[in-house]
């Protein structure tokens, strides 16, 4: 695979002109969905709540993940590789939905503090258990994966609470 | 006998090549997500992708030209120009998402990393175009392209409700805590993902280039009103396992690996297996075509020689822009920019520039100086204008719902 | 077939593909040569290819760009595009202008360029070493 560029200077610095012009006009849309997914300021204890029921919501789809995979295993229905990689992105995902809440500014009320504390403990539970889960099935013990089943359903209990809460 | 055979295995082809990432991810995901309730949109696009499809086989094989001769004869230079840029920044964009698609698959066989396996897949689209026959080659991913059959043996066995499924199949609703603009974004994102562009380009682009007449035309058809209804089958059939095992458990699909989980939970390891298999072949199939596809529309908007038989010292500039579309996407997929993120947003981005894709075919096939008798029936007009409204509107819809459901949030 | 005394230049010439003697494709009429004549339609002189032709039917900034691009790529400030006498036209058909002359001997730069810079070095390439 070469790496120079094939064409003749200009032709290409023409192309890649209005290229930019066409990627600034897709650019738009997606940097005001960038700005939206960098957690700014909320405005509002009914935003927040709303907010934090959808960080639930994805935790809890990244524990359930880690628990059909950990199950699939224990079944024998999967291939090592594949789980340990499903394992793997589900670890990276679970951080950054916490990562990303945890950043969110909560509005100044005991309410919001109380459902921030709530709502980061369940998640630290579940990236907890979702690591050694990951562990578990890299390491292919099935007592490991067992005890990761234990933690990521109880994980999965309190997110499932804090869903609703909106 | 041989004629039958060849029929066979070209409907075989066009059902594993209908499937490419952007039909992985969003069937699924939209499974994961509202059921069953978006499947009419697989069938709209099927229905749209067969008209045209069809439309610019017969042109090619009336005419000898392809869609992009068309487009700059009947939009002219500036509007085909036009038309030209969007397609090959989308052609590229999704040439990176297929790209990305072939090495996740491999990781997920391999659990090495993706981006390790980015530049041996590019490599290795470059040496299919480059040296190896392309005709054999295109049989052979159409027909491992076949393995995808395993969603639908996955959904026969995970003895699901068919009732239900059928019920919410046919009754199109937006489920509870979801919204309505999410529900047709991601609408848009299906649509997007069944009629993306790069499939008629190529499929006109090859009929011209062998030299299709009207005879090979018949057996196009059977290999288009069978194919893509069967393709579009293997989408829903991928749709309904997501919907039977993931959206009971509330799992929504950022990962291919997410996408499989239901094959291993109702065949196993076999078949995920076969997915794996299933995966490649439709990616690297389908990566191949896009790259081509890139080569094509440049090459047809300035008149220069082109073709994927040609050896390539013969059409030196369509292989250049071919293998500059390739290094490009390449390097576009290695920002690590997620692959699953990049395909749903470039099913979507598409579809903006459908309407002067599709516009012009439509125009041409209707035009009786071109086709003479050949020329559309009023049955496939109506169709093809109702259809061609249907792209307009997504076309129209496309970024403000994007912008205001967040792409989908 | 011979030619018509008249044509609609946009119907049956522009944007038309240029074919040579062998069938292979020259490229695009990206505009033609005028000639005016008293009292009648012009008459076309000659078929004009490449971004140098094509720019000015562009118009516009994109046009003007598009012909400096022409002129850098053959380095001459002054070049004209290249030009197909309308002598040279054998025939017209939908879409397609033949001329009678060989591609092998009016190769466009682009073409060799790229032939001899990216095509040839890369191994596998079909060409004589």
């Amino acid at each position: 695979m070469t790496g120079s560029s094939c064409c003749p200077a200009d032709r290409s610095a023409g192309t890649i002109a209005v290229a930019a012009r066409l990627l600034v006009a897709a650019a738009v849309p997606m940097a005001t969905m960038s700005a939206a997914a960098c957690a700014g300021p909320t405005s509002g204890l009914t935003d927040y709540q709303h907010k934090a029921a959808n960080s639930a919501e994805a935790m809890a789809s990244e524990v359930q993940t880690a628990l059909l995979t950990g199950q699939l295993v224990l079944d024998r229905r999967v291939q090592q590789d594949y789980a340990a990689t499903t394992a793997s992105n589900i670890d990276d995902d679970a951080s950054s939905v916490q990562q990303t809440f945890d950043s969110r500014q909560p509005p100044d009320s005991a309410a919001a503090d109380a459902l921030r504390d709530r709502l980061d403990t369940a998640m630290t539970d579940a990236t907890s258990a979702i690591s050694d889960m990951r562990i578990a099935i890299r390491r292919g013990s099935d007592s490991d994966i067992r005890a990761a089943v234990r933690s990521l359903m109880k994980a999965l209990k309190l997110l499932q609470r804090l869903q609703s809460v909106a | 006998m041989s004629r039958l055979l060849s029929i066979t295995l070209g409907v075989l082809t066009a059902i594993g090549g209908f499937l490419d990432i952007g039909e992985l991810v969003t069937g699924s995901l939209t499974g994961a997500r509202f059921g069953l309730s978006l499947a009419w949109v697989v069938v709209l696009g099927v229905v749209a992708i067969m008209l045209y499809a069809e439309m610019s086989a017969r042109i090619a094989a009336v005419t000898g030209r392809a869609v992009f001769d068309v487009v700059r004869e009947r939009l002219g230079p500036r509007a085909g120009l036009a038309n030209l840029t969007a397609s090959f920044l989308v052609n590229v964009i999704t040439l990176a998402a297929e790209i990305g698609g072939v090495a996740l698959a491999l990781q997920l066989a391999s659990d090495v990393s993706y981006l390790l396996w980015v530049p041996l897949v590019a490599v290795l689209v470059w040496v299919v175009l480059w040296r190896l026959p392309y005709g054999a080659m295109e049989k052979v991913y159409g027909l491992l392209g076949l393995a995808l059959l395993v969603f639908v043996v996955a959904l026969v066995k995970l003895h699901p409700d068919w009732g239900g499924l059928w019920h919410q199949a046919s009754h199109p609703r937006v489920p509870t805590g979801e919204g309505h603009p999410t529900w047709w974004y991601y609408a848009i994102a299906l649509f997007g993902a069944a009629i993306t562009p790069y499939e008629v380009f190529f499929f006109s682009s090859g009929a011209v280039e062998e030299g299709w007449s009207r005879k090979e035309l018949i057996d196009a058809r059977a290999n288009v009103v069978v194919g893509f209804p069967l393709g579009g089958a293997l989408t829903i059939a991928l749709m309904a396992i997501a919907a039977v095992v993931l959206q009971p458990r509330g799992i929504q699909v950022d990962h291919l690996s997410q996408a499989g989980l239901p094959v291993a939970v109702a065949v196993g390891k076999v078949g995920v297996a076969v997915m794996l298999v299933g995966f490649f072949a439709a990616t690297f199939g389908a990566a191949m075509e896009v790259a081509l596809s890139s080569g094509y529309t440049i090459a047809q908007y300035f008149g220069w020689s082109w073709g994927k038989l040609m050896r390539p010292v013969q059409a030196p500039r369509f292989y250049t822009v071919c293998l500059l579309s390739l290094v490009v996407a390449t390097g576009l997929i290695l920002t690590t920019i997620d692959p699953v993120k990049l395909t749903e947003y470039v099913v979507v981005l598409s579809a903006v520039a459908f309407p002067l894709t599709y516009f012009p075919i439509l125009i041409v096939a209707n035009d009786r100086a071109y086709l003479g008798d050949a020329a559309n029936p009023r049955w496939m007009n109506a169709l093809a204008t109702v259809m061609l409204v249907v792209i307009l509107a997504a076309s129209l819809a496309a970024i403000p719902l994007m912008i205001a459901t967040k792409a989908g949030l | 077939m011979t030619l018509p005394q008249e044509l609609d230049a946009s119907r049956s010439l522009l944007d038309h593909l240029v074919m040579d003697l062998e069938g292979k494709p020259l490229g695009r009429v990206d505009d033609i040569e005028l000639e005016a004549v008293d009292g009648k339609p012009p008459a076309i002189t000659a078929l004009l290819l490449g971004p140098l032709a094509l720019g000015p039917r562009l118009g516009g900034r994109l046009g003007t760009w598009w012909v400096a691009v022409g002129r850098r790529l053959r380095q001459d400030a002054s070049a004209e595009p290249p030009r197909v006498p309308f002598v040279a036209v054998t025939e017209l058909r939908p879409g397609e202008v033949r001329i009678g002359l060989l591609r092998s001997e009016h190769e466009p730069r682009l073409m060799t360029w790229t032939r001899d810079k990216v095509i040839k070095p890369i191994p596998g390439s079909g060409g004589a070493a």
